[in-house]
């Protein structure tokens, strides 16, 4: 256990001195997954596949604002279809409105939730992303969770249009549009997998907020028991059985994914170096703040050995403290 | 001479200002009621917006159907449905946005609390600089 906190720290100490460069990385390493993942699955228009492309995009996604990010993802996913059927595409802008204008909009600040559950479903970790916000956010996180299910959704229902549609002629434009919405509300792997969703997303949440030891722990781990739990029940009462092996690992993988995450969170939260500067009539100041370390030391067991009295042990425990000020 | 208390206070307000207190700071520049009047505005638009797509992605989705029955329909029956499911959406929209913009102009009014005190204290430190100037220059000339 202390070598686990000690390699915390470590990472912890380089984080603090190269965190301004390590960030931009890590930015940019994400988005070459998402958009990697983005094309092996509908990358259907070449140009955009091709590595060059990908990585000026990569780049882009790595100093933009994350908002931003999402709706490049979101052009991309749109451009590949409309390389392949233009009236795919317009349906898919026409249903990515809606869901916009009518649920989106109201939890800007979470755009990333709605596109890294698409993705995270392609990479089979899907139920990482409730957990998560669970730990992280609350009940609101419903509303771009449950976007991002039917996005996932929708983009599957138009892919399997694309690949019967064959050579994307100007095939029947009604009968289209009417298998991709029948598809898509009478999808009972949709509604399954938005109420588990749902589901663990309230229970991570309550988990995690009684003041308990370890709650987020246990919270996680309760809700990757209840996620395989209710993905099977509800797999065997809808009649769905395709793929529940690779469901299980999934969700357990999420789970364990959740797990790390949480794990290194609460340092990398606080430990970056700020920079600022301003003036004064005298002056101009230019200041860099370095957060104090503090860590959760653990406990420490002290000997006291005296001639006349037995062995005592003393305990020390301190707890990590947050910065109360403008936090 | 540099002061470290007070450049102590202006770091912390200059970190606040880029920072967590951009957004409050917006804020603040709006009275109350203008504040989730603008919201409530801007909730309007976009429940519009989207109900009128959601509307025409309908209509195209029962387009067969309309068309077949284009002269038997009551179209004041159904003209008056969407109406009222729009007034209704409105209601339901534009309460949320009232509640949820008192709730955030509530809570960024009380993060500014601690960022006026501050300022108040960088203010007291330029009060006392510009005293020790003044005593300073009156010192010099009555020639001590």
């Amino acid at each position: 256990m202390t070598n686990l906190l000690e390699f915390k720290e470590r990472l912890n100490q380089i984080y603090q001195r190269g965190g301004i460069y390590i960030k931009p990385v890590m930015r940019f390493l994400l988005s070459f997954i998402v958009f990697s993942v983005i094309n092996g699955n509908i990358g259907y228009d070449t140009r955009l596949s091709s590595t060059p492309v990908v990585l000026l995009l990569s780049l882009l996604g790595a100093f933009t604002s994350s908002s931003v990010f999402v709706l490049l993802a979101g052009v991309v996913s749109v451009l590949h279809i409309y390389s392949e059927s233009v009236i795919l595409a317009v349906i898919l802008v026409g249903m990515l409105f809606i869901i916009y204008f009518l649920l989106l909009r109201f939890t800007p600040q979470m755009g990333y939730a709605v596109l890294a559950v698409p993705v995270l479903y392609l990479l089979n970790i899907p139920f990482a992303i409730p957990i998560y916000l669970g730990l992280t956010s609350g009940p609101i996180a419903i509303i771009p969770l449950s976007c991002g299910v039917i996005i996932y959704y929708l983009f599957k229902v138009i892919k399997t249009a694309v690949m019967t549609n064959g050579a994307g002629a100007m095939a029947d434009v009604l009968g289209l549009y009417k298998y991709v919405v029948d598809n898509l509300l009478n999808n009972k792997e949709m509604v399954l997998a938005l109420v588990v969703f749902a589901v663990i997303l309230l229970l991570t949440y309550f988990i995690r907020n009684l003041s308990i030891n370890y709650a987020f722990y246990i919270a996680i781990i309760a809700a990757a028991v209840v996620n395989v739990l209710a993905l099977l029940m509800g797999e065997l009462a809808l009649g769905i059985t395709n793929q529940i092996g690779t469901i299980i690992l999934g969700s357990l993988g999420s789970g364990i994914i959740v797990f790390i995450i949480q794990f290194f969170r609460l340092t990398l939260d606080f430990s970056t170096v700020e920079y600022t500067q301003f003036e004064d009539d005298d002056y101009y100041y230019y200041v860099k703040a370095v957060p104090k370390v503090k860590i959760a030391v653990s406990k420490k067991d002290v000997k006291r050995i005296n001639a006349q009295r037995n062995v005592s042990k003393v305990r020390r425990h301190t707890e990590e403290k947050a910065d109360e000020d403008f936090r | 001479m540099l002061n470290e208390k007070k450049i102590h206070t202006m770091t912390k307000l200059a970190m606040f200002e880029e920072k967590k207190g951009k957004e409050d700071l917006k804020i603040n520049k709006y009275y109350r009621i203008d504040y989730i009047r603008l919201r409530l505005y801007n909730s309007f638009v976009c429940v519009t917006i989207g109900y009128v797509i959601l509307l025409a992605a309908v209509i195209l989705y029962y387009s067969e159907y309309l068309l077949q029955n284009a002269v038997k329909l009551n179209y004041k029956e159904i003209g008056a449905q969407a109406l009222i499911i729009y007034i209704v959406l409105l209601i339901v929209y534009g309460f949320i946005t009232i509640l949820v913009s008192m709730y955030s102009y509530d809570r960024a009014k009380k993060r500014l609390k601690k960022y006026k005190k501050n300022l108040k204290m960088l203010q007291q430190f330029y009060n006392e600089e510009m005293e020790s100037k003044q005593e300073e220059i009156h010192d010099e000339s009555i020639g001590i």
